[in-house]
């Protein structure tokens, strides 16, 4: 198909969702930088800031970085999580076991779930007074822990839920990977006497890396997009310890009435996805990866 | 020996049972737990500490919840909404797949780049004006407003392009030598070689339009067009929330996207994994 | 240049696709005539208000054949956006309830015009009118339920524990602390004393002191007022002392209710409002006695004033629409709907003539006695129209001072800076 004349076929084929995305996704995403150019208020006619709102988001807006710096948090450990969770649990359910079809099938089943459902569940689960958690604890003698009470606990639970919620999905993809993977290979690496670690290390890991990589790229965009599930398990508490970036902008948007800080604050968080998502696939295109 | 697993030995055949069976359960127990507590009295909700089995079973959850509202007309809404938005983006997102992974042509690379960057724009921060531009189009308040705007998913764009690009090129160009022209080549050899990865994107999208919630939710003015999610969600209120009503409609929405799932699975999960899916 | 052509191409394509939609969509509008006029109203529900409310549009549907209501509930946390949004793209409801009218003013409907009875905006309680009343004097709509904020005690947690409870009316915010404080001790509950987590709830906790986040002609600021100031620290000190649990305000997810604690005997003394005494009623039954106090008294009384709103937009039934808006209104109406829902009526001859309500009457008569004692500053603070994102700053910024973020100080001096923003 390489031809040096430019084709008129992929653009056709393009069309309907290009179509679709310009519209939708383009053009609404325009006007809101649109938006973000004006400092807005109900009372009084959008006035023209320029970069204002840019300005005071990076200088002035102590929440904004907060919501800045929580949200890399949660990136690292849920990225990380997510890679080793998926290869992990990849594994197992790669091994040849009695009822595998039952045990794929559980570990996919929380990723139907709709991220309110998760976050409601898991609130339960956790919660000081009336969670299952601390019951099981206080039945077991020790002292139940207030886990969404305590930044470094909501911190943990949140990416833990998270996970929880999304694993299953990115441990299909690496099963997939680890099924693509020649069995010739092992076989002639244990006839040569290398050990089950040698095997992970040599055989497993360099042939599994273009999968890891679009597990890497998917669950770092999803990361920070997070809302439903972190808003809704611990509204960002305690205090801000897990105030997210989309939280922050509904926040601003609906309830300070300020649209134009708000669409401020989302044209940055894209800015940092789109250079985020330049880089790994620059990474990826050297790795033939992509 | 096929797939790399090799024959076990007891001691690391016990650990893999253990630790599958620890997962397993650590994936079923809160929904089951929710499911139990839906058939406890709201008394028995607050109680403290919880209980995990009702003291005493009660359905005026749910025989309560389904006399607010014809439960199959909301039903029906949404498994439209779900399969024809699901067919759509299955359609229009493999069509871009394909040129995107399958030619060179200039704009490629910015294409797929702008789609990648914009798949985090949370609806929260664009719903005005794609609220605009359907308004515009009039299809406010119908059930094509909220299928359309979702349906061009830069994730399934990323998933299905990943794929294809595994596919060999050599199939095509033996194609192209027996004279078949483009869009045969896409229907007849690329498409069916897809299926795990168009497997993958059926459930993606099935879950996503069946939970959907907030869009459906500005778009529809008449219950009339009202979804399941949207049933279930009119008993929060500002100060006092229905409970006992949230988690039997919450084990109603989720029952049949799990009869869906527990039929398909066996095509799904082992389609996916069977076939290998690549990054 | 080629490519160029390709690009334009099908940008041009896509344009023409939308015009023939847009197009398409706007001739199938033929609406015929001897069909009944659509009234859409759209409501979120706290539980008891809703079989009261479609009760009457049921009646109103009856009794008008030539309109027909179409009633639906939505969620309250996406109630905002959700008429934001329509109304922007002109969608809106005919009608809606809301707690805060005025984000909507740019579409609502100045009912005056189609009024029968001209003086019916004169017939509901002057403050809260003035937040459904337009730069011009228009008027966009009624108040329709009040509320009351005040404390529940259980009262037999203070029996239990050998406790009385205290004989004087005026009882300060530190007395009933402490009160609950032994109350717990001595029965090993939970919680002392919870306040819901809202800047509505704080500033009614603030008022007892003579604090509020607005000065009386509404103008300026008074969040780091030595009085407003003094309130604050003394609610982040109760929730350091423990008195307070950290379960009800330090999460960030806007509103938080302790009724959970409450309905199951595990809280002595909790902040809350009105609204919860049929929720009460219904769940806690027999198991223990409780019943509303009078907020505390410490320069003057505490508590604030709060409600819902009918407001109606501007639309294609805007004749029927005031029509419903009166039925809704009427002293008869309401008198059905304040009973049923366990609300106060808004109505001037409703709260002077007094409700009797079924069940618990003598709880709904203490928040009715507390809304005649409130200090003025209140309903200024309450009626302010920047008083949703001020109390919400307040309230975020406060939760921050409780769990150690940040000291009550700076608290104050953020929470006070954004608002001054907020107030340009």
């Amino acid at each position: 198909m390489r031809k040096k004349k430019i084709p008129l076929a992929p653009y056709l084929f393009l069309i309907p969702n290009l179509l679709v995305f310009s519209v939708f996704i383009i053009l609404p995403a325009g006007y809101n930088f649109y938006l973000s150019l004006f400092d807005t208020s109900p009372f009084r006619p959008a006035e023209f800031v320029g970069l204002g709102n840019f300005l005071y988001l990076l200088q002035k807006d102590d929440l904004f970085r907060r919501a800045l710096s929580n949200l890399v948090i949660f990136v690292f450990g849920d990225v990380g999580g997510m890679l080793v969770g998926s290869v992990l649990i990849g594994i197992l359910l790669n091994q040849r076991v009695k009822l595998r079809g039952f045990f794929r099938s559980a570990f996919f089943y929380p990723v139907l779930l709709s991220p309110v459902v998760v976050a409601l569940v898991w609130q339960w689960i956790l919660n000081n007074q009336f969670g299952a958690l601390n019951a099981l604890l206080t039945s077991m003698g020790s002292k139940g822990i207030p886990w969404l009470l305590v930044p470094q606990w909501s911190r943990f639970w949140t990416i833990f839920v998270h996970l929880w919620a999304t694993l299953g999905f990115y441990s299909l993809i690496v099963l997939a990977g680890l099924q693509s993977i020649p069995a010739e290979l092992y076989e002639a690496a244990f006839v040569d006497g290398a050990d089950r670690k040698r095997q992970f290390y040599y055989i497993t890991i360099p042939l599994l890396l273009p999968t890891l990589m679009t597990v890497l790229v998917l669950s770092t965009i999803r990361g920070f997009e997070i809302f439903d599930h972190v808003y809704i398990l611990t509204g960002g508490g305690p205090g801000t310890a897990t105030l997210m970036m989309v939280q922050y902008i509904y926040r601003a948007a609906f309830q300070m009435d300020q649209f134009g800080l708000a669409a401020a604050a989302s044209f940055l968080l894209f800015l940092i996805i789109f250079l985020l998502t330049v880089v790994q696939y620059l990474l990826g295109k050297h790795k033939e990866a992509m | 020996m096929r797939n790399g697993s090799l024959k076990l030995d007891a001691m690391s055949s016990f650990l893999v049972y253990f630790l599958l069976c620890l997962g397993a359960a650590l994936m079923f127990f809160p929904v089951l737990w929710v499911v139990l507590s839906s058939f406890k009295g709201l008394e028995e909700i607050y109680r403290i500490p919880p209980t995990f089995f009702p003291k005493q079973w009660i359905f005026t959850n749910y025989t309560g919840a389904l006399k607010q509202f014809p439960f199959l007309l909301y039903l029906w809404n949404s498994v439209f909404v779900t399969l024809t938005a699901t067919a759509l983006t299955l359609l229009i997102n493999s069509m871009a797949a394909f040129a995107l992974s399958k030619y060179h042509f200039p704009g490629r690379t910015v294409i797929f780049l702008v789609m990648l960057g914009t798949l985090m724009i949370p609806l929260q921060v664009i719903m005005l004006p794609v609220y605009l531009v359907i308004a515009k189009l009039g299809l406010a308040n119908t059930l094509w407003g909220i299928i359309i705007p979702p349906a061009a998913t830069p994730t399934g764009v990323f998933i299905l392009r990943q794929y294809m690009l595994t596919i060999s090129d050599e199939l095509i160009d033996a194609a192209k030598i027996d004279g078949a022209r483009d869009f045969r080549i896409y229907a007849q050899i690329i498409l069916p070689l897809t299926t795990p990865a168009l497997a993958v994107l059926t459930v993606f999208s099935i879950m996503w339009r069946w939970n959907d919630f907030l869009w459906p939710l500005i778009v529809i003015n008449q219950e009339k067009y009202f979804t399941i999610q949207l049933a279930l969600a009119r008993f929060r209120g500002e100060l006092v929330v229905d409970w006992h009503y949230v988690l039997a409609m919450t084990v109603m929405s989720i029952l049949p996207i799990t009869l869906v799932f527990a039929f398909l699975q066996r095509y799904l999960v082992q389609g996916i994994a069977s076939t290998g899916l690549k990054g | 240049m080629k490519r160029l052509l390709g690009i334009s191409g099908s940008l041009l394509l896509m344009l023409s696709i939308v015009t023939v939609f847009a197009a398409g969509k706007q001739e199938g509008k033929q609406a015929a005539s001897a069909q009944p006029t659509i009234v859409r109203f759209v409501w979120f529900t706290d539980g008891p208000d809703k079989p009261a409310i479609e009760g009457l549009v049921a009646k109103f549907n009856q009794a008008n054949p030539d309109i027909k209501v179409e009633f639906s509930i939505v969620p309250f946390a996406e109630l905002n956006q959700l008429l934001t949004t329509q109304a922007a793209a002109g969608q809106a409801p005919d009608m809606a309830r809301v707690t805060e009218p005025y984000r909507f003013f740019q579409y609502t409907l100045d009912i005056r015009a189609n009024l029968k009875n001209a003086n019916f905006p004169k017939e509901f309680m002057d403050e809260p009118m003035k937040l459904v009343t337009g730069a011009n004097g228009e008027i966009y709509g009624i108040p329709h339920d009040l509320t009351m904020n005040g404390p529940f005690v259980n009262v037999s947690l203070f029996k239990k524990a050998g406790i009385p409870l205290p004989t004087s009316e005026k009882v300060t915010w530190d007395e009933w602390m402490q009160l609950a404080k032994q109350v717990k001790e001595k029965t090993g509950v939970a919680f002392a004393a919870a306040a819901d987590r809202s800047g509505h709830r704080l500033d009614g906790f603030l008022q007892s002191y003579g604090g509020g986040f607005f000065t009386e002609d509404g103008k300026g600021l008074r969040i780091s007022s030595p009085e407003t100031r003094k309130g604050l620290e003394d609610f982040v000190r109760y929730h350091k002392e423990g008195i307070m649990p950290l379960d009800i305000w330090a999460g960030g997810t806007g509103y938080v209710g302790a009724n959970q604690q409450f309905v199951n005997g595990l809280l002595v003394f909790y902040i809350s409002g009105n609204w919860q005494v049929a929720q009460f009623n219904e769940t806690i039954k027999d198991k223990f006695e409780w019943k509303a106090v009078p907020n505390a008294f410490i320069k003057q009384w505490g508590g604030m004033p709060g409600g819902k709103f009918l407001i109606a937009f501007k639309g294609k039934a805007p004749v029927q629409v005031v029509r419903l808006m009166e039925f809704l209104g009427s002293s008869e109406s309401m008198t059905e709907y304040a009973t049923k829902a366990m609300f106060l009526p808004t109505r001037k001859d409703l709260l002077a003539k007094g409700v009797q309500y079924p069940v618990r009457n003598e709880d709904m008569n203490t928040f009715i006695k507390g809304l005649a004692n409130l200090p003025k500053s209140a309903f200024v603070d309450n009626y302010h129209l920047r008083f949703g994102p001020v109390a919400n700053e307040v309230r975020d910024r406060i939760t921050q001072a409780i769990t150690g973020e940040i000291t009550v100080d700076k608290a104050i001096e953020l929470a006070e800076a954004k608002a001054r923003e907020l107030m340009k």
